[in-house]
């Protein structure tokens, strides 16, 4: 109701106090509940998946709708140029896939005198995002795959080009991820030419970039070096591309060089990523040696 | 009740549509600014049967701790508590030098907030969500006020 005197209004409003306190009381439970490591998952979850989520696929469905008409446009503008390019990658592919084929039989083989269990790791999940928040400090996408679909924490995620990042909560049907360039976030990884290890953490200076900060002056490394996670730590597979290096400034006043990376994964752009998931092979798995083609290498 | 839900719900609402342009962080408090508007016109309608609520989705939305929200919506309305007859009955220019120092303060509130429970740094553009509050309040506030006079039973004094 409304008060058209403003004492009594005040007064009024002094009653409100109470409420106040039963609230800043509730709140102060919550937020000691969760420092304590009891994470609330279960209200979390119920509220994302039945709250949250349906209201912001209805709020987002017409905006979604014109960025799809936009992109349409515009990839309809570029098909040609796209159709060639992808010709010439999908023949350059396939040619590689003839020794791909070669190394997993070699390796298997080696494997099994090892009298080891090979263990793989493969996109097993395609799946398109549905929500970004980036923010340069966070960067995180959620993508339209969750617990029903047999998505879980830390496991990674990239697109056609490299490394994007790693689940860090899931819900019932979505999930969110962590990008590579996200401040929080440590990928292991090693230069191509050098093999020479490092940890790249995302930058909270600038959106989508990348960086090492602890590389001293002298350390081998140039403009164009591609960086690749080295499997350190777990929950990145090894062998995936993750930056390349943009530029290198080494001021000889100070100990350590400035390194600034450009992600290979389309982190801005991306529509679609694929889910990694790690698959045991046993060593008396058949291999296919050779390339199976449907149709012919080259036209 | 049903004004103050609505007027809250499509704050909320419109804060999740932008949240798809800009981070969330850097908007202005659309939800919050309602909220006081609300606190200030209608003292006896409990606002927290649907502010609670909408400050756990907005928890959920941005992946907060469950109750920051919540936390900074108290802590501003305890603010704002002695600023009710000077918003009502100071000069404009006062209104004004509050209302800048207080979207300022806010917005300070909300990124200190954000780093001391989950060690999150104020994203860029955070001063922008500071001056679009300062700029948007007055419009929000007199839109508040027309839908609780229009809508809301009006209890005189007598």
């Amino acid at each position: 109701m409304f008060y058209r005197g403003q004492e009594q209004a005040q007064q009024a409003l002094s009653k409100r106090l109470p409420h106040l306190g039963v609230v800043a009381l509730l709140v102060l439970g919550l937020w000691v509940a969760q420092s304590l490591g009891y994470g609330l998952s279960t209200v979390r979850h119920l509220l994302y998946d039945y709250a949250y989520q349906p209201i912001r696929s209805i709020v987002y469905m017409p905006l979604q709708s014109v960025v799809e008409l936009r992109q349409s446009a515009l990839a309809r503008e570029n098909m040609r140029e796209d159709w060639l390019r992808l010709r010439q990658e999908n023949h350059e592919l396939r040619a590689q896939l003839q020794r791909l084929s070669y190394y997993r039989a070699e390796n298997s083989r080696l494997r099994r005198l090892m009298d080891s269990i090979l263990e793989v790791t493969e996109p097993v999940l395609i799946a398109e995002l549905s929500d970004s928040a980036i923010d340069e400090f966070r960067e995180e996408v959620t993508i339209n795959r969750g617990h029903g679909h047999g998505v879980f924490v830390n496991q990674a995620v990239i697109d056609a080009r490299g490394l994007v990042g790693q689940v860090v909560e899931v819900f019932e049907r979505e999930a969110r991820v962590m990008l590579i360039s996200d401040a929080r976030s440590r990928v292991p990884v090693y230069v191509e030419r050098t093999q020479q290890r490092a940890v790249i953490a995302g930058s909270a200076r600038s959106k989508s970039a990348l960086e090492i900060s602890d590389w001293r002056v002298d350390h081998d490394i140039e403009v164009g070096d591609v960086l690749v996670s080295s499997g350190l730590g777990g929950v990145f597979p090894r062998g995936y591309p993750v930056a390349r290096v943009e530029a290198v400034e080494r001021d000889q006043r100070r100990s350590f060089v400035t390194i600034r990376l450009q992600p290979i994964a389309k982190l801005d752009s991306m529509l679609e990523v694929l889910l990694l998931s790690k698959r045991f092979v046993s060593g008396e798995e058949q291999i296919m040696v050779g390339p199976q083609p449907r149709e012919p290498l080259l036209e | 009740m049903g004004v103050s839900v609505t007027l809250l719900f499509g704050a909320w609402l419109l804060m999740v549509v932008l949240k798809f342009f800009v981070a969330w962080f850097a908007l202005p408090e659309l939800v919050l600014m309602t909220a006081v508007v609300l606190f200030f016109a209608q003292p006896l309608v409990p606002i927290w049967r649907a502010l609670l609520p909408l400050s756990l989705l907005s928890d959920v939305a941005t992946g907060s701790y469950l109750g920051y929200h919540a936390g900074f919506y108290v802590l501003v309305l305890a603010l704002c508590y002695r600023l009710r007859p000077l918003w009502f009955e100071a000069s404009l220019m006062t209104r004004a030098i509050v209302l800048v120092v207080m979207s300022g303060a806010v917005q300070v509130l909300r990124c200190l907030l954000l780093y001391v429970l989950m060690d999150i740094v104020a994203p860029n553009g955070w001063v922008w969500g500071a001056v679009l509050q300062g700029i948007l309040f007055p419009f929000v506030a007199e839109l508040g006020l027309w839908s609780v006079h229009r809508f809301a039973p009006v209890r005189s004094r007598g």
